[in-house]
């Protein structure tokens, strides 16, 4: 897997490039703006991590924009230190696959690049079926060996995102953004709580749990 | 036959100086002035109408009375000089002092019916008469020419006293005066002396010429205007031929009709007449009035309207120029005159303002004005008109003179007529200039009245213009001052914002370096420091969520924080909330519920959802097991009321009123929160033109309260056609 990163500031760029390495990714860097976009137009990339703010001339959403232009379509996490939903609609609206908050925690990155890298195509599909569990996304209706779980709102949200990435971990910022659309949780355990109601629902009573935590990362769902 | 024409001529005179008498006396009767004149003139005829009879008669009865009259006459005299030349005002000392003077005349005029002055009269071989004088007689004359001299001699005083234009204009008074007293001495005194009274009735013929100028004077150097005189003796003259001719025809006309009886046509037409005059005077006079006034009285114009009109002009307006255009245009058109220029000194600005140019005048611009005014300053007088000034130049001595000279020479190359100077607080910082009349005639006494009530009507106006103006130019400089402060105050507020959120921007980088690389570390080191790496990893996240708040507060403090903002359905936004935390509250044992009337605030969507989280999540940590917690919302007037009630632990009076402020923590209460959380809530309202509020009672709970604007959409009623059934 090969990954573009574009940050001009060393010191994100080198841990970045350790922790992706460690993961067994093939990193380029490029600290510069002009250099980024030349690769980007040159290079098969898998996937494309790009700041918001680079000294020079162009910013992050002008590369991208170019990029894309190019009919580029390797998935792309902009970084950004600011978190207003304007910048983040902008981005997503301009081709981004997902919106990073500066400062993030490299789990949180790669998470989020494994996830990028192995979604689903087909994501207009109506029910989704991981192992012996399915949503129905129409009704809300999730069923377990044909017998039928009941979920509000919030929980259905939960799942859904859950059973569009089976396998990937999921960080609990990934499923505050994706779920509740927020940055930051004013409870600080919105997530866990609601993955605790969830679990009680899909896995209790089961001899198989689809629902894991990964310690020190998140949850994933997976057979 | 000499006799009876010289009678004739004598009885019309003496009709004539009655006539002009009367004349005087209703013009002006409460004038010491006119009344003298009255009683000399009545002396006068008195005298030549005795005269005349005693000549027709050949009685002595006459004779005294007539004496009687020449003494009237002194006595009229004498009030005359003592009166000259205008109703000069005698205190109460001078008065008596005057009755004093009086006494010896007051004797001589009792001795007059004695024998003692005038034994009989004689008729000579010719027929003139003949008076034999008593012993008295030398004495009364001697008393009488005493006090026509001293008279005389106290009028000429009086009169080289007086400036040359007023001089010129009581001329006829004096020559009238002197030629009268020299024939009277002549024909009545030493003649009389001598027994030669052939020629006593030649000075009663004088009498008209001197009675008809003094009367030209007194009622010309009042200014009751001789052209009044003169109309309305055009207009008796009309009257009066009118009415003869009316007569006449009518008496013709009678005559025809009642030919039997001829002589009821006298009473008739007389009676018929008489209706016709009494009915027909009043229009004929007011008709040929104003037949005869533009001929008179070009240019005339009266006074109340005058004056109503400047107290118009003057309050129309507070602008000073206006004010001068308007002043300016209103003595131009109603005393009619040429130009009129104000000049306007405020110790820094000054200008000439042409009324007739409209518009500001350079002060080193090709006319003199501005030497005519300080010419005009260095005389020091009030307000000077030219003419004026020139006639009085010759009085004075003779540097003055000089200097009024020249100041009129180059007043009148300006064609400037008259100076009004405007003094306001002691000083003439507003001066008009006049120009000559478009008639060509001087200023009468009515225009130089005018004139004066409108230097002080109008100064008045005049110093409030200039005060509003200044009371404006300072409040336009406090609102510039005002307005530059305000902007200053602004972009330093700006200016901090944009610090604030550059500050907190460049935090993010190196916090997200550390982090990582701690991270990094952590996985080297995998479990051996957990705990120490946790501590630094929870401070990390403490740190960053303390920028991430502190921009949020500078982006919601920058003006440029325009929020993107929409129509919300606040039940909507209640229910989200409700979603949001159910399962979180559920979990600690706390029944939420949520209740909403629909209504709509107009606002940014995330924002109002963050507030709304931050009091829940509060709400949450502070309430236990067992508790409450209500989110509701209601229209109460043109507000939303959304509020967050709980049964927690509440807030201390003490802590209540700073609970919005920032970095305030409650103490004791160990939490790790940013001391942010409301301080946030009540900015993001803010910036919604709303208000939050905390109500709270220690160990009952607390209750958050918003008031947003209520966003009413106004549909168009529903249209009714009733043909679309």
């Amino acid at each position: 897997m090969r990954i573009l990163l574009i940050e001009d500031e060393k010191g994100i760029a080198d841990f970045v490039l350790k922790g992706l390495q460690s993961e067994r990714f093939a990193v380029d860097w490029a600290n510069t703006a002009e250099k980024g976009l030349l690769w980007a137009k040159v290079n098969p990339y898998d996937a494309g991590i790009f700041d918001i703010r680079l000294s020079g001339g162009q910013d992050g959403l002008s590369i991208l924009k170019e990029v894309r232009a190019k009919g580029k379509i390797f998935p792309v996490i902009i970084l950004s230190v600011t978190s207003d939903a304007q910048t983040k609609i902008d981005a997503l609206n301009l081709g981004a696959d997902d919106y990073l908050t500066k400062p993030f925690s490299m789990a949180e990155l790669t998470a989020r690049i494994r996830a990028l890298l192995r979604r689903e195509k087909k994501i207009t599909e109506q029910i989704l079926i991981v192992g012996d569990l399915s949503l129905d996304t129409r009704t809300h209706v999730a069923t377990r060996l044909g017998r039928p779980i009941v979920l509000n709102r919030k929980e259905f949200a939960l799942l859904e995102y859950f059973m569009r990435n089976p396998g990937i971990v999921l960080t609990r910022n990934m499923i505050l953004d994706h779920v509740w659309d927020m940055n930051a949780d004013p409870f600080t355990n919105t997530v866990d709580v609601h993955i605790r109601f969830l679990r009680e629902k899909i896995d209790d009573g089961r001899e198989k749990k689809l629902l894991k935590t990964v310690h020190g990362y998140g949850y994933k769902l997976e057979e | 036959m000499f006799i009876d024409s010289g009678l004739l001529l004598q009885y019309v005179v003496i009709c004539l100086n009655m006539a002009v008498a009367f004349l005087v006396l209703v013009d002006n009767p409460r004038n010491a002035l006119n009344r003298s004149f009255f009683i000399f003139t009545f002396g006068a005829v008195l005298w030549m109408f005795c005269i005349n009879c005693a000549y027709l008669g050949k009685s002595f009865m006459f004779f005294r009375p007539a004496l009687c009259g020449t003494e009237i006459m002194v006595l009229g005299f004498v009030l005359l000089a003592e009166y000259f030349p205008y109703d000069v005002k005698i205190d109460k000392k001078k008065r008596n002092d005057f009755l004093l003077f009086l006494i010896p005349w007051l004797v001589v005029f009792l001795f007059t019916f004695s024998r003692f002055i005038i034994r009989f009269l004689d008729i000579d071989g010719d027929g003139y008469l003949d008076a034999i004088t008593g012993v008295l007689f030398p004495v009364r004359s001697m008393v009488m020419i005493w006090y026509v001299a001293w008279s005389f001699f106290k009028f000429l005083k009086k009169y080289f006293k007086l400036a040359l234009c007023v001089r010129i204009r009581l001329l006829p008074f004096v020559v009238g005066t002197g030629l009268f007293l020299s024939v009277v001495t002549v024909c009545d005194f030493f003649l009389f002396v001598f027994y030669d009274v052939h020629l006593i009735l030649i000075s009663s013929l004088f009498s008209l010429i001197f009675i008809g100028s003094i009367a030209y004077s007194i009622v010309c150097h009042q200014f009751m205007d001789i052209r009044f005189v003169i109309r309305r003796g055009a207009m008796y003259v009309v009257a009066i031929f009118i009415i003869a001719l009316a007569y006449l025809n009518i008496h013709f006309f009678l005559q025809e009709f009642l030919y039997e009886n001829d002589r009821l046509a006298y009473p008739v037409s007389g009676v018929l007449t008489t209706a016709a005059c009494i009915w027909g005077f009043p229009y004929l006079r007011r008709e040929f009035d104003e037949a005869t006034n533009p001929f008179f009285f070009r240019g005339d114009y009266d006074c109340f309207c005058a004056i109503r009109e400047l107290g118009g002009v003057i309050y129309s307006t507070i602008n000073l120029n206006e004010l001068f255009r308007s002043v300016g245009s209103f003595l131009i058109q109603t005393i009619k005159l040429e130009k009129a220029i104000f000049f306007f000194d405020d110790g820094g600005v000054s200008y000439f303002f042409d009324v007739g140019a409209q518009k500001e005048v350079l002060v080193d611009s090709e006319n003199n004005y501005k030497e005519i005014i300080s010419a005009f300053e260095s005389l020091s007088m009030k307000s000077v008109f030219i003419k004026e000034l020139e006639l009085g130049a010759r009085d004075t001595q003779q540097k003055r003179a000089k200097q009024y000279q020249s100041f009129c020479s180059m007043a009148k190359n300006e064609g400037i007529a008259a100076i009004i100077p405007f003094f306001l607080k002691g000083r003439a910082r507003v001066i008009l200039l006049l120009g000559n009349k478009k008639s060509g005639w001087a200023l009468s006494k009515k225009d130089k009245e005018l004139l004066w009530i409108v230097s002080h009507q109008a100064g008045i106006a005049i110093e409030n213009a200039i005060l509003y103006d200044a009371i404006q130019r300072h409040a336009k400089e406090l609102e510039e001052r005002v307005y530059k402060k305000t902007e200053r105050i602004k972009n330093m507020h700006e200016g901090q914002s944009r610090f604030l959120a550059d500050v907190s921007h460049e935090f993010q980088t190196p916090l997200s370096i550390l982090r990582g690389n701690i991270e990094c570390l952590e996985k080297t080191y995998n479990k051996k420091g957990e705990n120490e790496f946790y501590t630094i990893r929870m401070t990390l996240d403490r740190l960053s969520r303390l920028v991430g708040s502190v921009l949020n507060i500078a982006q919601l403090n920058s003006s440029k924080a325009n929020l993107e903002k929409r129509r919300i359905d606040v039940e909507k936004l209640l229910e989200e909330s409700y979603d949001d935390c159910f399962v979180l509250t559920k979990e600690k044992g706390v029944i939420i519920s949520f209740s909403s009337e629909k209504c709509f605030v107009f606002g940014n969507t995330d924002k109002l959802r963050e507030v709304l989280l931050n009091l829940i999540s509060n709400a949450l940590k502070y309430t236990s097991p067992g508790g409450t917690i209500l989110l509701s919302g209601k229209t109460i007037g043109d507000e939303v009321e959304i509020s967050v009630t709980d049964t927690g632990s509440g807030i201390s009076r003490k802590n209540l009123p700073h609970i919005f402020e920032r970095f305030y923590k409650i103490d004791g209460n160990g939490s790790s929160g940013t001391g942010l959380g409301l301080y946030i809530c009540r900015q993001i309202i803010e910036a919604h033109d709303g208000t939050i509020t905390a109500e709270s009672e220690a160990e009952r709970g607390s209750c958050f309260i918003i008031r947003l604007p209520i966003h009413v959409v106004y549909k168009p009623e529903k249209l009714i056609m009733p043909g679309l059934q």
